[in-house]
């Protein structure tokens, strides 16, 4: 899926101080060519602000950026390929849908029936068409979505930057705005990057997820990778449910590290691990067994315990199993396979190579 | 809930009568009267006429005096607007003690009395020999002008979402492009407010004009030369005051119909 090493954007160690504080610490990321990059993050963990910077609304304290090799860093905004979907939208509200969208072309000059064939093609697009002459202070939330797009989109920006747009708007309409997102993306072809604090939005609209906390870009890479691999717990939290254990070492043999976790043996692939390390372990709740009899083979960490909860999710449950030592953690089964009642005795177990040891 | 609604009724009623009572009617009272066939005020129908209106626009103090007030207010408005709305921009979206410093310098006009300021530019303009005439009457409207024009824009500038501003220059507009396309328009019928605001009182403004003022007087120094002391002028006050609030209320009518204005 990563489109090789055709680097659009380069982002190289950018920093940025507002008085006493470090929004951005040292950050460096390569966005290729038309993919769709996320950056996800807590708020203030700098990903607005490092959005800012490339579209040149910010200027970085230290750093450098380059598009396509050159060095962009000193433009100003109205100089820069790049265009943005600001988190309020930020619409002229008092112009039309035409004339919002028509604004880019209008300044740069454009003739008149150039401007009005774009615009209707990118209405269009976003499928508004019928909304071109209304005032967009009299459209609905997904509306005015869509017209802070085709305005931004009609420029056909290099880079299209999206900064939290969906935030206003309600669960359901943001579910179909993803898809229609994606779509969208496919069609124009050109690089987005989309900033979120939703890690299922993420998710769904990601190629690529770059995750931010405090200033710091911890981890870049496709989206099953940082799933299925995060690099620090922080990651593993944010993104997705997961089940913490904190293992100290004891036993290093044939690749698979071993310790002790509250009373339990727990096993994993080695790390370059040292005995007497004490690290993290995370396992997602769906890579987690439960069964009444104890599984059979060696490659299995197993647990024993009681139901707890069992919370229904229509096409999953979650079980929350409080464990012989007393500690809880938390079971993810499809619900045709759900069959378990609280107070039931329960194995709970999983394969060593589904653990995903973590040193920080 | 009918007990508060009552109330509610009460008091509009209370304000509505309050202001009847005591602008509408004696306002209405001069210009029913500026019509009656008597050349001094009483109280009496004596029939109708024209004449007040003719004589008071064939005098030529009268009629020079109007111009005068005129001249002073477009230039006050213009000056201090010009003046003002840049400041506004700074005072708004400025931070820091400098700014609250300038913002402090600038406001502090606002709450010095009009004779204060009249008399200390009478010695002002006296000390360092300076000729009054309309134009000093006119900076001396300025000086109070400019704290009103702020506190008149600031409120629609800190509604203004400073991310519009960068919206149009992600898209390609220079800053002064911003301001022509995406600021100004928002911000211009709270620009036509002021403007509005700031020429009625200057219009108006006796206690500054009188102290500051050369040879030449404007209207409402003009009725203070001579009521009481020329016979018969009154009719002729009313006349004047009569086309004076027909024409602003035509002319406000218009703009705020047009929708210009954010008051209203």
């Amino acid at each position: 899926m990563a489109k090789s090493a055709d680097v659009i954007l380069r982002v190289d160690r950018v920093s940025k101080r507002f008085g006493e504080t470090w929004a951005l610490r040292d950050v460096s990321l390569d966005v290729y060519r038309g993919e769709l990059l996320v950056l996800l993050g807590p708020s203030g963990s700098g990903k607005s602000t490092l959005l800012r910077i490339i579209a040149g609304l910010e200027t970085a304290t230290s750093g450098r950026l380059y598009m396509d090799g050159v060095d962009i860093t000193d433009l100003p905004p109205y100089k820069r390929d790049t265009s943005m979907v600001f988190q309020h939208l930020a619409l002229f509200p008092h112009m039309t849908v035409y004339e919002n969208v028509a604004y880019g072309l209008k300044i740069r000059g454009v003739p008149k029936e150039e401007i009005d064939r774009r615009v209707d093609e990118v209405l269009s697009l976003v499928r508004i068409r019928e909304l071109r002459d209304r005032k967009v202070t009299k459209l609905s939330g997904g509306q005015q979505q869509r017209v802070a797009i085709a305005r931004s989109l009609i420029l056909r920006p290099k880079i299209l930057l999206l900064d939290e747009p969906l935030g206003a708007l309600d669960l359901k309409l943001r579910k179909e705005l993803h898809i229609e997102l994606k779509r969208l993306h496919e069609e124009v072809g050109n690089t987005w990057i989309f900033v979120t604090h939703d890690q299922e939005e993420a998710l769904t609209l990601a190629d690529r997820i770059g995750v931010m906390n405090e200033g710091r870009l911890i981890q870049v890479g496709e989206k099953w990778d940082v799933y299925d691999y995060p690099k620090t717990r922080f990651v593993a939290e944010f993104i997705g449910e997961t089940n913490m254990f904190t293992v100290s070492i004891d036993d290093i043999s044939g690749g698979v590290a071993t310790g002790s976790w509250k009373g339990f043996r727990v096993s994993f692939k080695d790390g370059g691990f040292r005995p007497g390390e004490t690290i993290y372990l995370s396992v997602r709740p769906e890579n987690l067994h439960i069964s009444k009899e104890p599984p059979r083979g060696e490659e299995y960490n197993v647990f024993h315990g009681v139901v707890d909860v069992e919370v229904f999710r229509g096409s999953y449950v979650i079980y929350h199993i409080r464990l012989d030592n007393g500690e809880v953690i938390r079971v993810t089964v499809l619900s045709k396979d759900a069959e378990f009642d609280p107070g039931d005795r329960v194995y709970v177990y999983w394969r060593f190579d589904k653990g995903v040891p973590l040193r920080e | 809930m009918e007990t508060s609604r009552l109330l509610k009724i009460a008091l509009v009623a209370y304000t509505a009568f309050t202001v009847g009572f005591f602008i509408y009617l004696p306002v209405a009272v001069i210009i029913v009267y500026s019509f009656n066939d008597v050349p001094f005020f009483i109280p009496e129908w004596r029939g109708f006429t024209l004449e007040w209106f003719v004589k008071a626009f064939t005098r030529r103090d009268v009629v020079t005096s109007l111009w005068n007030s005129l001249y002073i207010a477009v230039f006050t408005t213009a000056v201090s607007l010009a003046l003002a709305i840049p400041p506004t921009f700074y005072v708004v979206r400025g931070r820091g003690r400098v700014k609250d410093l300038y913002m402090l310098y600038l406001m502090l006009p606002f709450v010095i009395p009009w004779i204060i300021i009249g008399v200390s530019l009478y010695i002002f303009y006296w000390y360092l020999g300076i000729e009054k005439s309309l134009l000093t009457a006119a900076l001396g409207h300025i000086v109070y002008s400019i704290p009103l024009i702020v506190t008149l824009l600031a409120p629609r500038l800190y509604s203004l979402d400073p991310d519009i501003e960068r919206a149009s220059m992600d898209l390609g507009a220079t800053p002064w492009q911003t301001f022509r396309y995406v600021v100004f328009p928002q911000v211009f019928p709270a620009i036509v407010s002021a403007a509005i605001i700031t020429f009625i009182w200057s219009f108006d403004n006796f206690v500054i004009s009188y102290y500051t003022l050369g040879g030449e007087l404007t209207w409402p120094v003009w009725v203070f030369s001579v009521i009481g002391k020329q016979r018969n002028i009154f009719p002729v006050v009313m006349a004047v005051s009569t086309v004076i609030i027909l024409v602003s209320t035509v002319v406000i009518a218009y703009i705020v119909k047009k929708g210009y204005v954010d008051i209203l």
